[in-house]
């Protein structure tokens, strides 16, 4: 399914994202790519299912470093080159108690 | 809105993204997916205790149901707990000096599934050892020296522990 719908747990997505909140993904066709700043849903390999923000994407568009947004993530060295076949979708919307924002 | 969806998720459960396993706060104990296995290895035990038993009760079932929930949960708790010791605890410094423990948590990941796909206790003994094997591993990389002995309740098997102090 193109569409996701995913409650965010924990606090490495602070101030953008807050643990509890919901958010709404869009998985981009093959011919779309992810850009720098995208916040992404991803299933990666040893670390389950994670939300983070991409940092850099590789000339090709196949390949991405993306981190979360304070130090308390994991750093980009940690989680590794991610695959574009890895995510899940772009994260278009948030949902949160009494702030309801489209995600750019 | 965000009422609307919180009510959707507390009935269907939606799904989660993690923004919480990656915080480095070095807190990692393979104990956790021990207790995880020798409770499925128990719980394997008793279903095959009242498999032994010519007619079930419906006291019988019920304990039945339960015994069988808990041990899927609990393989599934293993599962986690070996998958964040591995995914992030281990680096390629780990993995270079212990090439073998990538295998090894495959094997277990294996073997928990086994063991909620089945009812034989020998899938849980299996799963033991190798959560031992993997906890004798994790504790090489801290340079802790490990012993067995033999849990002492139930299941009442050799089981990997650090010597401490």
């Amino acid at each position: 399914m193109n569409i996701g719908l995913y409650r965010v747990s924990g606090h490495s997505m602070r101030p953008s994202f807050e643990d509890g909140d919901y958010v709404v993904s869009w998985r981009r066709s093959t011919k779309q790519s992810y850009r720098e700043g995208d916040v992404i849903v991803l299933n990666h390999p040893s670390q389950g299912r994670l939300i983070k923000r991409v940092q850099s994407v590789d000339a090709s568009g196949d390949y991405l470093q993306a981190n979360g947004e304070n130090r308390m993530s994991v750093s980009m060295h940690d989680l590794g080159k991610i695959s574009c076949s890895e995510i899940v979708g772009k994260v278009l919307y948030r949902f949160s108690p009494g702030n309801n924002s489209i995600i750019k | 809105m965000y009422k609307l969806i919180e009510k959707l998720d507390s009935v269907i459960g939606l799904k989660q993204a993690d923004a919480h396993c990656d915080i480095p706060c070095k807190i990692y104990d393979p104990f956790s997916a021990q207790l995880a296995a020798l409770s499925v290895l128990r719980f394997l035990h008793l279903i095959d205790e009242l498999e032994q038993s010519p007619n079930l009760s419906v006291g019988d079932m019920a304990t039945l149901s339960r015994l069988v929930r808990e041990k899927e949960i609990h393989a599934e708790t293993a599962k986690t707990e070996v998958r964040i010791i591995w995914g992030d605890a281990f680096k390629q410094a780990q993995i270079d000096q212990h090439p073998q423990v990538s295998d090894l948590v495959h094997r277990i990941m294996q073997t928990a599934s086994a063991c909620k796909q089945k009812i034989d206790p020998l899938n849980g003994e299996k799963l033991v050892q190798e959560i031992n094997e993997f906890a004798e591993i994790f504790w090489k990389t801290k340079d802790v020296e490990t012993y067995v002995a033999e849990c002492p309740y139930p299941p009442s098997v050799p089981v990997v522990y650090p010597k401490l102090g």
